[in-house]
């Protein structure tokens, strides 16, 4: 089925061969895990056990060194053998365990718990969220606690739970809501319970609002003010600076306040982290492409090397060209099928050589294209001649700080510049400056 | 091991645009028709003349680009200025005077200037003005005089007046035209046009095959390869100017000027689609391409006239490519304080 992304500004769209995806079950569990120490951005955990030492499943293999550090664990049980240096889904090289499966589970196969977090203090929602390893995957993956903590210390804080997905390409958060959305509200409003929060807004993609009733909603999110806005069907609508822009709107003290932003994965690892006690060891992954054989919805162990799931899935269909993680308008392409699942990951594209761009950059043919297409309406091309020529003016700054890295521009852009990577390269040079 | 906010990966993996070689490649390919028909009708002097103005073209790149390694032929768009520039040549020219012409043009309007994108002037229009201006007497004359128009009363009618010889098919289709289609909406069209719309009788190639043109036309625009709010303003005022304003001059008459004569006989449909919309010599912004065209259609009419000009839409281009950087000055200051608002 061919969809349609229309840009947020002119008559630009991006026609996107969706595949019609269901839930397949449990992906088939890795004979060798990999699991990254560092699955977000900020510090990576410090390993707590050491070569050739028996895991559990479940347990604790890494602990976080700060607030910007998460605590990871083994998502299979079996025998830790190494920790090597491996390519990772964001592009980066990072270091991770290597465990090999064996011995019981104790978690998969067994009854479920199911912790009656309504009553819980906050504290001990945010100390079970904490102990699990949680991370927000709303935008770049950040552990979720620290977030929740100062949106707390700040004073009457807000909750904003998107519950589309920001890239409509990798199509998991829409997917998750739409087949389990008690589940991801009922995460929402734990989250929403361990900050206190005073407004919950639940961001949606509809026409209208099509979820369950107002009172409804008041008996899930306890009483507090739960208030449902349209994010929009069109890209970009679903970044941080979008839905500050809707909350504001709807918010006239909003102030210098900074709303906690989820999604639905974050909602549902709060879920299982809560009531389930889980730690978070596995993910649902989209996998689908016109290089696959049979596209699904996976759930997998973290650590499972991309090339098992795609195995799995039917294998490859012709020759990749490309295999892309988390969406085609704003992922990475990896080309180690020994790649990791992390906790970051949504979704795995098989391009072939028909569907996989030509990447040649040429010289800019001043179209103008990307100028007419720019949400936050900066003139995308003029930033990037100032930064290649290093004239850092005053307006040039304010454009750096204003783009939103959606990429509209690079996706007009018929000479391949990759606009926004250079913009945001500069940005983040001149913060560190400033 | 910190890790950065900020990863640069190849992404997007999807574009709505194709490459600049694929558009050069597709405006080549629509050319290529009006290439077959000079070779079907065995105008050898006009290939003669494409062929060595795409040398020219091409040897003008080299010389700037061979020195500093760029690569710069790939994007093809240096064969799309060599093909242009050799069609809007007249066959009455000496195929050196086209050579020296399109390697004189391209080489000062689009290398010198840095290539692609970064030249104001377009390269195509600047070798027919240096070919016009070096051999003037080599292009055909304004098909049409004042004198010509007074008699007969208009345009069309003082060429037909003038030696111009209908196709073969012309009556019947006009005739089929009028009794089947034309007659339900009370119009009736005059022989001659089919004609001009299938083999308009002109010495520079570009002219004769609007027919093609216009084909062409919508499968650049279907393909966004061209913005299409340009060439249609232009031709639109173009054509109004022509129909309210032409037969001003030769007495109280609104309205009765001929804006298909107009469009037919200037290669203005050649000029508008294919030459007009070079993204390097234009303002970037829809409003910016609109005043553009609005003002590219009041210069063809004030150079031009009623139509039969033969370089008169050459020099609308020069004109505009002048114009231009004023609107896109206002645009670009326009740009800055929207950019602050938001």
């Amino acid at each position: 089925m061919i969809k349609d992304i229309a840009f947020r500004r002119s008559a630009e769209y991006i026609a996107f061969e969706a595949n019609t995806l269901a839930l397949s079950g449990n992906a088939f569990l890795p004979s060798t895990a990999f699991v990254p120490l560092l699955q977000h951005s900020g510090m990576g955990a410090r390993p707590v056990v050491n070569p050739g030492e028996r895991v559990r499943e479940g347990q604790l293999i890494a602990r976080g060194t700060g607030p910007d550090s998460c605590h990871i664990h083994s998502p299979i049980p079996g025998i830790v053998q190494d920790f090597r240096t491996m390519p990772l889904p964001d592009g980066t090289m990072g270091t991770t365990a290597v465990i090999q499966l064996s011995g019981s589970f104790e978690i998969l196969g067994r009854k479920q718990e199911n912790f009656p977090w309504n009553h819980a203090p906050e504290s001990e929602i945010l100390r079970v969220l904490e102990e699990k390893g949680v991370i927000n995957t709303f935008e770049r993956p950040t552990p979720l606690v620290p977030q929740l903590r100062e949106a707390r210390s700040a004073g009457k804080p807000i909750l904003a739970i998107r519950l589309f997905d920001s890239d409509p390409t990798c199509q998991l958060d829409s997917f998750l809501y739409q087949n389990d959305s008690t589940v991801i509200l009922e995460g929402a409003a734990l989250i929403a319970r361990s900050i206190d929060a005073e407004t919950v807004y639940l961001v949606h993609s509809g026409k209208k609002w099509d979820g369950p009733e107002p009172n409804r909603l008041a008996d899930i999110f306890q009483a507090r003010r739960v208030v449902t806005v349209r994010g929009g069907s069109r890209y970009p609508s679903g970044n941080t600076n979008q839905i500050f822009r809707l909350i504001a709107s709807t918010e006239p003290d909003l102030g210098k306040k900074k709303p906690v932003f989820i999604e639905p994965v974050t909602a549902l690892s709060a879920y299982d982290a809560v009531v389930h006690n889980h730690p978070v060891m596995n993910r649902f992954i989209v996998v689908s492409g016109p290089g696959l054989g049979t596209p699904a919805i996976l759930k997998v162990r973290i650590g499972t090397p991309i090339g098992d799931i795609i195995e799995e899935s039917g294998g490859f269909r012709t020759k990749p060209a490309r295999i892309v993680i988390n969406g085609l308008l704003a992922g990475t392409a990896v080309y180690d099928l020994d790649t990791p699942i992390t906790k970051y990951t949504k979704s795995l594209h098989i391009m072939d050589k028909d569907t996989c761009p030509d990447y040649s950059v040429r010289a800019c043919i001043h179209c103008g294209r990307c100028l007419q297409v720019c949400p936050v309406r900066i003139d995308p091309m003029r930033v990037v001649t100032g930064v290649r020529v290093e004239r850092f003016t005053s307006q040039l700054k304010a454009s750096l700080k204003k783009c939103q890295g959606c990429g509209c521009c690079a996706m007009v852009c018929p000479s391949r510049i990759p606009l926004h990577h250079i913009i945001r390269e500069a940005a983040e040079r001149i913060q560190g400056v400033d | 091991m910190k890790k950065t906010g900020w990863i640069i990966s190849p992404a997007p993996f999807l574009y709505t645009r194709p490459t600049v070689s694929s558009m050069s490649l597709a405006t080549g390919l629509c050319l290529v028709p009006q290439v077959l028909m000079l070779i079907a009708v065995n105008d050898t002097k006009a290939l003669l003349n494409l062929v060595l103005a795409l040398s020219g073209s091409i040897i003008a790149e080299l010389c700037s680009s061979l020195p500093s390694r760029r690569n710069v032929i790939g994007d093809g768009t240096i064969v799309l200025s060599g093909l242009l520039v050799g069609l809007l040549l007249p066959v009455t020219l000496s195929p050196w005077i086209a050579f020296a012409s399109s390697f004189s043009g391209v080489l000062v309007a689009r290398v010198l200037f840095g290539g692609s994108g970064a030249y104001w002037m377009n390269p195509v229009a600047v070798a027919v003005g240096i070919a016009y201006i070096s051999k003037p007497a080599l292009f055909p004359p304004i098909l049409v005089t004042a004198d010509g128009i007074r008699t007969v009363g208009d345009a069309f009618g003082a060429l037909r007046m003038d030696s111009f010889n209908l196709m073969d098919q012309d009556q019947s289709i006009t005739g089929g035209m009028n009794q089947f289609f034309l007659s339900f909406l009370g119009i009736k069209l005059p022989e001659g046009y089919i004609t001009l719309f299938w083999n308009s009788p002109s010495v520079i190639p570009a002219f004769r095959y609007n027919i093609l043109t216009l084909g062409a036309s919508l499968f650049l625009i279907a393909l966004n390869i061209i913005d299409w709010i340009q060439p249609l303003m232009f031709l639109l005022v173009y054509s109004l100017a022509v129909g309210f304003l032409s037969l001003l001059p030769f007495g109280p008459s609104f309205f009765a000027g001929d804006m298909l004569f107009g469009l037919l006989t200037s290669g203005m449909l050649f000029i508008a689609f294919f030459v007009l919309p070079d993204f390097s010599t234009n303002p970037r912004t829809r409003v910016g391409k609109m005043i553009s065209g609005i003002v590219s259609g009041l210069l063809a009419f004030s150079i031009c006239g009623p139509g039969g000009s033969p370089v008169g839409g050459i020099f609308t281009i020069i004109l505009i490519n002048i114009i231009n950087p004023v609107i896109e000055y206002s645009e670009n200051r326009y740009i800055a304080s929207a950019g602050d608002i938001s």
